[in-house]
C-alpha cells in the first residue's frame, strides 16, 4: 500500500485489529450473546477496511460504491442480528437457558 | 427473453412479498401460484439456453463495472432448472404437508413468503456475475432459510437454527472480507472484469481464502459442517429437502465458480485441489457417521454432509478439464443428489405421519405397507450409491473418467470408495424398510399427494440417467467452464 | 499532522472499546460499550468523508443494535439455577482463538498490504454517469440507479428478517404488552414531536437526491419516532391491525418490485428507469421503502418485547 494516505493506513490497520478482536472472542466465549456482538464487531471491521479503501485517491475525495456497500451491509447486519436475537429470546422462553448444549460459538 | 434472467428471482421475490401481505387467507394460494409461474420462467429460460446459447443482461442498462451483470450460461441454467424441479415437487408437498394439521399456528402461512424469498435468492445466486451480488443474495437465503429451519420447531429446532445462523453470519461476513480485498485490489465487483484482471498475490490468496471459508460454511464443507445435522434433522419435512439440496447446492456452485473463473488464474491448482481434499475427507467420515446413526433425519442429514464432499471432490477434476465433460458430470452430480435427496427428506416425513415417530425401527415393514415411500427410498439410495442407471452413475462415471484422463486417477478411486461407503447408511434404510415389524403396524394415513412427490422425485433422479447427451449439450453453452483450460 | 492525530486516537479508542467489551461476561455493559463503539464509528465514517454510512450507523448500527442487544441483556439471564452462568472461559479456547485471531491478523495485513496504495476506484465512472442516473447525489446514484438489484435484494433481507422473527414469535403481526399507564410527559412529547419528525424525515429522503440522505436515514428516523409512540403508549402496534403492519412491512420491497417488474415488461431490462421519469420513479421508491425501514425498525425492536397476551394484567416493564 504505498503512497496510500494516513488515514486510510491508520483505519485499514484497526480494521485488522478489530478482525483480531472478534475472532479470538468468537472462538474463546461460549455464550451465544456474546458470539453474536463478536459477530457484529467483526462486520464493523469489514465495513471499515472498505470505507478506508475509499478513500485512497490523490484528491481525497471517497470513491462512493464502498459506501454504498457498506450502507447495505449495515441494513442486512441488522435483520440477521434481529433474527439471531430473537431466536436466543425463543430459547430462552422454551429452556429456561440459553445453552446451546455445551457448544458455543459458530459450531 | 434477457429479461427473463431477471425475473427468475424477481417473480419468486414479489410473491413472497405478496404471500406475507396476504396473511393467513391468501398465502398458499399465492405461493403455490407463484410457485408455477417461476418453474415455468425457469425452465423456459432453461430451454432457451440449450438452443440458443447464453443470456446475458446488464440491471438497468448500467453495464459493469458500474451496474450489475446477470447471466445464465449453460451450468446456471443446470442449477435453475434443479431449483425449478425439486422446488415445484417441494412446493407441492408441502401445500398438503401444512394442510394436514389444523392447530391454529403450524406455520403454514410462515412457510409460503419464507420459501419463495429462498428461491429468490437462490435464482439470484444462480444468475449474478457480480461477487457482491452474491454476497447480498446470500444473506436472503440465511435469513430465509434458518428462518424456516424453525417452523413450528421444538427447543432442538431453535438450537439448530441458531447454530445455522451463527455459521452462516460468520460465512457471509468471510465472503464481504474476500470482496472488500477483491475490489480494493482491481476495482471492480464484476466476475468476468475480475476474471480479466486477477494477478496471484497476498491479496487474491486472502480473498480467496477468506470467500472459499465463507461459502464452504454455508455448503456444510468438511470440516465446517457440523450445524447441520441438527439443523436440517430438526426441520420439518419440506424445509430439510429445500435445505439438504438447493440450498448447499448453490453455495457449492458459488465456490465452483469462483474457483474457475477467478481464482483459479491466480492460485492455480491450489485452491481446487484443497476442496478436493476436503471433499474426500467429508465422504469418507461423513458416510461411516450416517450408517451409525439411530435417527432417519439424522441419518439422511450426514449423508448430505458425504454427498456434498463429493462435489467438493469434482472441483479439481473440472478444473483440469478443457471440455465440459467434467462439468458435466458435476453438475449432474449436484442435480441428481438434489433430486434423490429431496425425494428421501420427503419420504421421511411421511414416514413420520405414519408412524409418529423418527426411529429407525419405525421403517420396519414400510416397504409392504406404503409401497411408494419404500419406492422412493429405494431409488434414492440406487443414485446416491452410483449404480446405474441412475443419474448418480452417469456423474461419476464422467468424473472419474475425466479424473483419469487427467492423470489424477487418485480422485476417481474416492469416488469408488465413496459409492462403497454409501451403501453403509443406504442399505441401512433400505434394509429396514423391508424387515418385517415387530407388531402389527397401525398406521397413520399418509396423504397421496405426499407419497406422489416424493416418489416423482427420487424417480426423476434415476431419469436423469439417461438425460446424459442432452445435459452435455446444455452444459456446453457459454463454455462455463473454459477458464479450466490452462 | 494534527489531523492524522485525531484519527489515531479514534482508531485506538475503537480497538480498545472493542477488547473491553469483547471480553466482557456482563451482557449489559456490553451492549453499552457496543452503543459507544457504534457512535465512535460514527465518527470515524465522517472522518472518512462517508456522511450518508454515518447516518445509517449512528441510528441502526448503534441504536437498533444495541436497543436490541440491551433489550437481551436485560431479559435473558438464566432462569432458577443461577449457577447456569457462562462457563469459565478455558485456557484452551482462548489458545486457539489467540491463534486464529494472529493468523487472520497476518492474512489480512498481508493482503491489505498487497492492494494499491493510490486509486480512484469507480468514482470517476459514478461521476461520469450521475447526470444520466435521475439524481445527482453519487451514493444515492449508485443505491438506486447503478445497482438498484442489490438494494432491492438488501430491502427484501429486512423484511424476510421480520416474517422470520414473526414466524419465531408465532405470530402475524407484532403485538407488544402495553405498558401500564402511558407515561403523560412522554405522551405529550410523542404526540408534538411525531409530525416534527414525519417531516423531518419527508426532508431528508428528499434530500437524498442532492446531497446526503435518503431512503434508509428517512427509515431510521420514522423507525424512531413509532418507538417513541410505542413506548410512550400513545400509540402501540396492537391499535394498528395486522393487515395494516403487513402491508406497511412490505410496501418497499413490493413497489420496488413492481417498478423492476413494470420496466422488464416494457423495456426489456430490469430497472432500467426511462429517462424522463427516472427521478420521480426514484423517489417513489426511496418514499416506500423509507416507510418499510421505519416499520421495519420498529418492529425489530419491539418484537423483542413480551407479547401481549389477552387481558393479562401486564407486570411493571421497563422502558
Amino acid at each position: 500500500m504505498s503512497g496510500a494516505p494516513a488515514i486510510v493506513v491508520i483505519y485499514a490497520a484497526a480494521s485488522v485489529v478489530l478482525v483480531a478482536l472478534a475472532v479470538r472472542a468468537l472462538v474463546a466465549r461460549t455464550d451465544v450473546l456474546a458470539c453474536i456482538i463478536a459477530l457484529n464487531v467483526l462486520g464493523a471491521a469489514v465495513f471499515l477496511l472498505l470505507v478506508a479503501l475509499a478513500r485512497r485517491a490523490p484528491d481525497g475525495a471517497p470513491d462512493p460504491v464502498p459506501h454504498t456497500l457498506v450502507l447495505t451491509g449495515i441494513v442486512v447486519a441488522v435483520s440477521l442480528t434481529g433474527l439471531a436475537v430473537a431466536l436466543l429470546r425463543r430459547l430462552h422462553d422454551e429452556t429456561g437457558s440459553t445453552d446451546l448444549d455445551g457448544e458455543g460459538g459458530e459450531r | 427473453m434477457s429479461a427473463a434472467v431477471g425475473l427468475t428471482a424477481l417473480i419468486p421475490l414479489f410473491g413472497a412479498c405478496a404471500a406475507f401481505v396476504l396473511g393467513p387467507r391468501g398465502a398458499r394460494a399465492a405461493g403455490l401460484l407463484t410457485a408455477a409461474v417461476t418453474t415455468g420462467l425457469c425452465v423456459a429460460v432453461a430451454a432457451h439456453v440449450a438452443a440458443e446459447g447464453p443470456l446475458r443482461t446488464d440491471v438497468g442498462g448500467w453495464a459493469p463495472p458500474l451496474g450489475i451483470a446477470l447471466r445464465v450460461d449453460g451450468l446456471s441454467a443446470a442449477m435453475l432448472l434443479m431449483g425449478a424441479v425439486v422446488g415445484a415437487g417441494t412446493s407441492v408437498y408441502a401445500g398438503a404437508w401444512f394442510a394436514a394439521d389444523d392447530r391454529p399456528w403450524r406455520g403454514r402461512e410462515a412457510f409460503w413468503p419464507l420459501w419463495l424469498a429462498l428461491w429468490a435468492a437462490l435464482n439470484a445466486l444462480f444468475v449474478s456475475a457480480d461477487v457482491f451480488n452474491v454476497y447480498v443474495a446470500l444473506e436472503l437465503l440465511t435469513v430465509a432459510a434458518v428462518s424456516l429451519v424453525v417452523l413450528e420447531g421444538g427447543a432442538e429446532a431453535i438450537r439448530g437454527a441458531l447454530r445455522y445462523l451463527l455459521a452462516a453470519l460468520l460465512g457471509a461476513l468471510a465472503v464481504l472480507l474476500g470482496v472488500a480485498l477483491l475490489y480494493g485490489a482491481y476495482g471492480t465487483l464484476d466476475v468476468a472484469l475480475l476474471a480479466q484482471r486477477v494477478e496471484p498475490g497476498w491479496a487474491t490468496a486472502v480473498a480467496a481464502a477468506a470467500i472459499l471459508m465463507g461459502v464452504g460454511l454455508k455448503a456444510a464443507m468438511f470440516p465446517l459442517h457440523a450445524w447441520l445435522p441438527s439443523a436440517h434433522a430438526n426441520a420439518q419435512a419440506p424445509v430439510s429437502a429445500l435445505l439438504s439440496t438447493l440450498v448447499v447446492t448453490a453455495c457449492w456452485y458459488l465456490a465452483l465458480r469462483l474457483t474457475i473463473e477467478v481464482f483459479a488464474p491466480a492460485t492455480g491448482d491450489g485452491a481446487a485441489i484443497a476442496l478436493g481434499v476436503l471433499g474426500a475427507l467429508a465422504v469418507v467420515v461423513a458416510s461411516l457417521v450416517a450408517a451409525r446413526q439411530r435417527s432417519l433425519k439424522l441419518l439422511i442429514a450426514y449423508s448430505t454432509v458425504a454427498q456434498v464432499g463429493y462435489l467438493f471432490v469434482a472441483v479439481p477434476i473440472v478444473l483440469g478439464d478443457p471440455d465440459a465433460a467434467a462439468g458435466t458430470g458435476a453438475a449432474l452430480q449436484a442435480v441428481s443428489h438434489a433430486l434423490a435427496k429431496a425425494g428421501m427428506f420427503l419420504a421421511a416425513g411421511g414416514v413420520l405421519i405414519a408412524v409418529g415417530h423418527d426411529r429407525m425401527s419405525g421403517l420396519r415393514g414400510l416397504a409392504a405397507e406404503l409401497p411408494l415411500l419404500g419406492f422412493a427410498f429405494g431409488l434414492a439410495g440406487v443414485t446416491l450409491l452410483g449404480l446405474p442407471p441412475s443419474g448418480g452413475f452417469s456423474a461419476k462415471f464422467l468424473l472419474a473418467q475425466s479424473a483419469v484422463e487427467q492423470g489424477r486417477a487418485v480422485w476417481a478411486v474416492v469416488l469408488v470408495a465413496g459409492g462403497l461407503l454409501a451403501a453403509g447408511y443406504v442399505f441401512a434404510v433400505l434394509a429396514a424398510t423391508v424387515r418385517a415389524p415387530r407388531a402389527p403396524l397401525r398406521l397413520r394415513p399418509v396423504p397421496r399427494t405426499l407419497q406422489v412427490t416424493a416418489f416423482a422425485l427420487a424417480a426423476a433422479s434415476i431419469a436423469l440417467g439417461f438425460a446424459g447427451e442432452a445435459a452435455i449439450d446444455l452444459l456446453r453453452a457459454g463454455a462455463p467452464f473454459k477458464g479450466a483450460v490452462r | 499532522m494534527p489531523a492524522e492525530t485525531i484519527d489515531i486516537l479514534l482508531a485506538a479508542t475503537l480497538c480498545l472499546i472493542a477488547w473491553r467489551l469483547l471480553g466482557d461476561r456482563d451482557h449489559v455493559r456490553a451492549a453499552t460499550l457496543f452503543i459507544a463503539f457504534g457512535l465512535l464509528l460514527a465518527i470515524a465514517w465522517v472522518r472518512l468523508d462517508a456522511p450518508d454510512v454515518a447516518v445509517a450507523e449512528a441510528a441502526i448500527g448503534a441504536g437498533v443494535t444495541g436497543l436490541l442487544f440491551l433489550d437481551a441483556a436485560g431479559r435473558l439471564r438464566p432462569r432458577g439455577d443461577g449457577r447456569r452462568r457462562e462457563r469459565p472461559i478455558s485456557g484452551g479456547r482462548i489458545v486457539a482463538g489467540t491463534a486464529a485471531a494472529l493468523a487472520c491478523a497476518v492474512g489480512l495485513t498481508g493482503a491489505i498490504l498487497a492492494l494499491p496504495g493510490v486509486t480512484d476506484g469507480l468514482r470517476p465512472l459514478v461521476a461520469e454517469n450521475v447526470p444520466r442516473s435521475g439524481v445527482e447525489h453519487p451514493v444515492t446514484a449508485v443505491l438506486l440507479a447503478f445497482r438498484a438489484w442489490d438494494t432491492l435484494l438488501e430491502v427484501a433481507v429486512l423484511l424476510v428478517g421480520i416474517a422470520g422473527i414473526l414466524a419465531i414469535r408465532r405470530e402475524w403481526a407484532v403485538s407488544m404488552r402495553a405498558r401500564r399507564a402511558p407515561d403523560p410527559l412522554l405522551a405529550t412529547f410523542a404526540r408534538a414531536a411525531a409530525p416534527v419528525l414525519v417531516l423531518a424525515a419527508g426532508y431528508l429522503l428528499w434530500l437524498g437526491s442532492t446531497g446526503p440522505g435518503g431512503a434508509f436515514q428517512a427509515g431510521a428516523l420514522l423507525g424512531a419516532l413509532m418507538l417513541l409512540l410505542a413506548l410512550a403508549g400513545v400509540a402501540g402496534p396492537a391499535r394498528v391491525p395486522a393487515a395494516v403492519q403487513r402491508a406497511a412491512l412490505g410496501a418497499g420491497t413490493g413497489v420496488f418490485a413492481l417498478v423492476a417488474l413494470g420496466t422488464a415488461i416494457t423495456d426489456g431490462t430490469m430497472l432500467a428507469l426511462p429517462s424522463g421519469a427516472a427521478y420521480e420513479l426514484i423517489l417513489t421508491i426511496e418514499t416506500a421503502v423509507a416507510v418499510s425501514v421505519g416499520a421495519a425498525l420498529g418492529a425489530l425492536v419491539l418484537a423483542a418485547r413480551p407479547r401481549r397476551t389477552g387481558t393479562a394484567a401486564p407486570e411493571g416493564e421497563e422502558a
